[in-house]
């Protein structure tokens, strides 16, 4: 038995092979959201229900001539989705191995062995005195230990991948608010933690005061950039559900 | 009415919030019938808007229904504002290019009348 809906939509999706899976995704749930709205609209000005989907369907055109009608994809297209699938990886493996070297840092610090490195490394110089523009009685200089030096710029250079990666992706994301504002509060707390490690570090005493908001930083930020990727998974397993459920209820309102 | 369908939606979404569907209905109710839009034309047109900035959307649920809410940004405001503007210069300039061929006939008219009066007195 035909299925108007069903089969306008199943060659709908085909027109729309080529265009990027969320967008494509996107499409096709509108338009079944029309068509079920349209139909049901029909059905109850009288009409069954397979005249109704006709309808429906026949008022929309045909699914070939309305895929066409969006936008094709640019020649440019490939480049931002390499570039965000490379900018996500980037930051995945950028921010774990800085949250690692900070977490070992930290362990080595609290357990008393001192920087695992004990190369120490300039980070920040200030002139404590300076006539005419040229520093008197010399620079004072800070310094880190390189491990968290190297941590810190991971985690920056990481979170500069991910948010290329979450600018490049906005523009095609079905996502909800919450994980959007859990990547922002992860991004803030990571970005934190780095400005913390390069910059309020200091003296070994000025790093050993700084060190306190480690704690706070790097389980917070991690917590969040998990929480914010965990629901997006749901969220997406969530949608997947509902199309399947609403593709289930067209089939069995016949 | 295709190239005006972006200001009708625009003009529309600024009133308040909708689905796909509902635009449709909201722009057929509102011109009174007159525009009867042919329904796949509008999802282009959307996803284009949304593409510049003008809308956004997210999903909603409605009646047990998932669907794509669609409102007006602020550059979609001010885009608006900008395209009622020049769509009423436009309008303006039509209607006294219409009023003004309209007065040249009816003088032509008046003349033509007068001019045959004359004659038809004067044979």
């Amino acid at each position: 038995m035909a299925e108007p809906i069903n089969d306008w939509l199943e060659e709908l999706a085909d027109a729309l092979r080529s265009e990027r899976r969320l967008r494509r995704t996107r499409i096709i749930a509108e338009a079944r959201d029309h068509l079920c709205a349209s139909a049901d609209e029909l059905e109850r000005d009288g009409m069954s229900r397979r005249e109704a989907e006709q309808n429906a369907v026949a008022k929309l055109g045909d699914p070939r001539n309305f895929a066409g009608a969006f936008s094709q994809p640019r020649a440019t297209d490939w480049i931002v989705d390499t570039t965000a699938w490379l900018s996500s990886r980037v930051a995945a493996l950028l921010l774990g191995l800085g949250a690692l070297m900070v977490l070992i840092e930290t362990v080595a610090w609290t357990v008393g062995a001192g920087p695992v490195s004990a190369q120490m490394v300039r980070v920040w110089r200030i002139c404590p005195d300076s006539v005419g523009g040229e520093c008197v009685g010399g620079w004072d200089e800070t310094k880190a230990p390189a491990f968290i030096v190297l941590g810190a710029i991971c985690l920056i250079l990481g979170l500069a991948a991910l948010a290329l990666h979450l600018l490049l992706r906005r523009r095609y994301s079905d996502l909800e608010l919450t994980p959007r504002l859990l990547n922002v509060v992860a991004e803030l707390s990571l970005t934190a933690l780095g400005v913390t490690l390069l910059i309020g570090g200091g003296t070994r005493s000025a790093l050993d005061a700084s060190w306190h908001w480690v704690p706070l930083w790097l389980p917070a930020g991690l917590a969040c950039l998990g929480a914010a990727v965990l629901l997006e998974q749901s969220e997406r397993r969530r949608k997947e559900q509902e199309d399947w459920i609403q593709r289930r209820a067209v089939l069995t309102s016949r | 009415m295709r190239g005006h369908l972006e200001l009708l939606v625009l003009a529309s979404l600024s009133g308040a919030p909708n689905h796909g569907y509902a635009l449709i209905e909201s722009l057929e109710r509102l011109s009174g019938g007159a525009f009867e839009l042919a329904e796949g034309s509008l999802y282009p047109v959307l996803h284009k808007l949304e593409h510049a900035g003008l809308i956004r959307s997210a999903w909603d649920r409605e009646s047990g229904r998932r669907r794509r809410i669609y409102r007006i940004t602020r550059s979609g405001q001010r885009e608006l504002d900008e395209r009622s503007r020049r769509w009423r210069a436009i309008r303006d300039a039509v209607d006294s290019v219409l009023s003004a061929v309209a007065d040249a006939g009816d003088s032509a008219d008046a003349l033509s009348r007068k001019d045959t009066g004359l004659e038809a007195s004067g044979g």
